[in-house]
């Protein structure tokens, strides 16, 4: 299937992510937790953003692949929320990286899923939990790893890579899936100018203290 | 086209207990109770606290299936401790749901059963005619199964698919639905001539006759008594389509396609058969055929256009218009308005029954005859309309009824989409598919269908006489004590005296 049949109507530039980030340091989607109901709603459609490259449309029935988001709704007690990287401006991840396979482009951390060796680093690295390692996927097949097989089985092992929140980069300049996505309006792109305050950030940072 | 006097309206009532096997179901281990789906639930029927998993009351629920749409609670197989728990727990979950081993898409908490395997079983047993019929909303949305744009019209690639699939006949819901404007055309008439319960309501949804059974079973008289397009055509297909096939009843396996979760139940009713044969014997949904294409290896875009076989497969574009909102109305119209004033209809399209409000009301000059009519989409917006029928104070003649949003081509069994915001626009085009449909065919009422006039010459003699009777036209059953209290909005667009011409 190609990916020309899909009806989510996007653009192939990466040009969204510098275009709306360019006049700022960073900015991160920042989750109400108080008002999130757990629908996963920004889970499917950051995953349904996300795969363009496995031909996936508007449908679920053009999904062969493992739903894998980069957000996750997390449950504590009572509370759901929906974690996603920060984009933090000393990112963590970046510093472990072995490999130099994250970057930060006009604020936006990003990984580069083709320099990526899945080592993990990263993920223990960042102290959101916000970063997961999983099966890369092309054309809905699993990618295999050259070199790395199951002896036992005789099999060649899939190839993994990080993933993580990308701000939607390769989506059109509109605001990011998951906060489209929200049924109860509680997430929200926060845009941190450089010139904030300290007070003013720890606000955006930490809502509810 | 004579009236007989043979009354097959003002169906008798039965009082019967509910349903033991129930289609809707939300999965305890994955519900998140985030109650969307209470939110789009016409009935009130999923009973939960927020943050714990729901429950669907099979009492109340009528199986439109809305909240399997709207679910988005999928399972999460990424937060599994391995690969292989991950497999197994879902390979779990889709023997839970009767649904094939192979399939890729994710699995979400609200589901309804599956009864691919149970067809794909019968499928396989030799000595069997097999015969499939296709809902007119399929038609628009199946190819968005296959990542084709909303609202893609392939009855063609349809037709050839289901003769991969094994079928040796591939009929059309389409004409059961040209043989239901007849039946519930000539009903109407009587019923505003002689006096019969009005308004009169259309039996055509299978959610919306199990809400009245269950919410105002003191209205049932006032459903018309015809069976759904699907139940008509099933019955006319072990009987008319045996004869010219030559083929015994007993030996017929009939399978429908639709865009309706409630049809499975609709299938399953004891007085959905004639002379000992069920109707229909299993029903699948859009996204179940789906399924089966995909798992048969078949690829759909590529196949060619066939066509339906004849005569059980051939339709007017009052037949198609079926599978939306306002289009059994105005298929009704097209026909009525031409029975009654023996004049041709002067404009086809009929503006004021189109439209995406929960209730839409309109005047039609018919002849002599002021036509009050009124379309309702969305079993929610009924409640309104029902208790001033029941309060005596609605004039209407006849109301169409269709329990989801946009009609059929919004039911539970269609492609289930992924981000909420596409969803107008996916109904938009479905519809826009549908009514082009319509114009694009040569012949456009119900009456005028060649196959259609030949039926009743050859074979059922005339609307609402003997054969009909016995065939097209059903009972309903009281399911509850009636309406529990609640309050309803009503939104209508108010139409003004439209006159035909």
């Amino acid at each position: 299937m190609s990916g020309a049949r899909n009806t989510l109507n996007r653009p192939t530039s990466r040009m969204g992510a510098a275009d709306r980030t360019s006049a700022v340091a960073s900015s991160f989607v920042v989750a109400d937790a108080g008002h999130c109901i757990g629908c996963k709603a920004c889970e499917l459609a950051c995953f349904a953003v996300h795969s363009q490259a496995n031909g996936i449309g508007a449908s679920v029935g053009t999904v062969s692949v493992p739903v894998v988001p980069k957000v996750y709704v997390v449950r504590a007690g009572d509370t759901y929320v929906p974690v996603q990287c920060r984009h933090c401006e000393n990112a963590p991840c970046a510093h472990a990286c072995p490999v130099q396979a994250i970057r930060q482009e006009n604020g936006v951390v990003m990984i580069d899923e083709e320099l990526c060796i899945g080592c993990t680093s990263c993920v223990l690295a960042c102290p959101f939990g916000a970063i997961e390692v999983s099966t890369v996927y092309r054309e809905g097949r699993a990618m295999t790893q050259p070199g790395l097989t199951d002896r036992a089985a005789h099999k060649p092992l899939p190839r993994t890579a990080a993933g993580k929140c990308d701000l939607c980069a390769d989506t059109n300049g509109g605001q990011p899936a998951c906060v489209e996505a929200c049924p109860n309006d509680v997430l929200r792109l926060a845009i941190v100018e450089s010139d904030l305050l300290p007070e003013r950030r720890r606000e955006v940072f930490f809502p509810r203290l | 086209m004579s009236i007989t006097t043979n009354n097959a309206s003002s169906a008798p009532c039965r009082e019967t207990t509910d349903y033991t096997n129930p289609i809707i179901h939300i999965d305890p281990s994955m519900c998140t109770g985030c109650r969307r789906c209470a939110g789009v639930c016409p009935v009130d029927a999923i009973e939960g606290q927020p943050g714990e998993p729901q429950t669907v009351n099979a009492d109340r629920c009528v199986i439109c299936g809305q909240c399997v749409q709207i679910c988005s609670v999928y399972a999460s197989d990424w937060a599994d401790s391995s690969p292989w728990v991950a497999d197994s727990r879902r390979q779990e979950r889709l023997r839970e749901r009767d649904m094939p081993a192979d399939i890729g898409e994710p699995l979400f908490a609200a589901y309804y059963s599956c009864s691919l395997k149970k067809v794909t079983d019968m499928m396989a047993k030799p000595g069997q005619f097999r015969i499939v019929q296709c809902a007119p909303a399929i038609r628009v949305s199946i190819a968005e199964e296959f990542g084709m744009p909303f609202g893609t019209l392939t009855p063609g690639k349809m037709a050839a698919a289901l003769r991969r699939l094994g079928f040796d006949r591939v009929y059309d819901t389409n004409f059961g639905a040209d043989v239901t404007i007849m039946e519930e055309g000539t009903e109407l008439i009587r019923r505003v001539t002689e006096g019969g319960p009005l308004p009169m309501f259309t039996s055509c949804c299978p959610a919306w006759v199990r809400f009245a059974e269950i919410e105002y079973p003191d209205l049932l008289d006032h459903l018309s008594s015809c069976k759904s397009p699907m139940q008509m055509l099933g019955s006319l297909v072990k009987t008319y389509g045996a004869q010219l096939d030559e083929v015994e009843p007993a030996s017929i396996y009939s399978v429908a396609i639709m865009p309706c979760t409630c049809k499975q139940f609709e299938c399953d009713r004891p007085e959905m058969e004639s002379d000992g044969y069920r109707d229909v014997d299993e029903v699948l949904t859009t996204r179940e055929l789906a399924y089966w294409i995909k798992e048969s290896g078949i690829d759909f875009m590529d196949l060619p256009d066939e066509e339906f076989d004849s005569p059980l497969g051939r339709y007017s574009g009052a037949g198609s218009i079926f599978g939306v909102t306002g289009g059994v109305m105005e298929a009704a119209i097209r026909t009525g308005y031409e029975l009654l004033t023996n004049e041709k209809l002067p404009k086809l399209q009929l503006d004021f029954v189109r439209g995406e409000e929960g209730v839409r009301v309109a005047e039609v000059q018919v002849g002599e005859l002021q036509l009050k009519v009124a379309v309702v989409a969305g079993l929610q917006h009924a409640y309104g309309l029902l208790d001033r029928v029941q309060a005596g104070e609605c004039d209407y003649h006849f109301i169409e009824v269709m329990g989801c949003p946009a009609g059929c081509i919004s039911g539970g069994g269609q492609p289930k989409l992924m981000l909420e915001k596409h969803r107008i626009e996916a109904y938009r085009a479905r519809k826009s598919s549908i009514y082009g449909h319509d114009a694009g065919l040569q012949v456009r009422k119900s009456h005028e269908n060649p196959h259609i006039i030949k039926l009743y010459d050859e074979f059922l003699g005339e609307p609402l006489g003997h054969v009909s009777h016995h065939l097209l036209h059903t009972t309903f059953q009281k399911r509850g004590p009636g309406k529990q209290s609640r309050s309803c909005n009503v939104l209508s667009k108010e139409g003004t005296n439209n006159s035909i011409q």
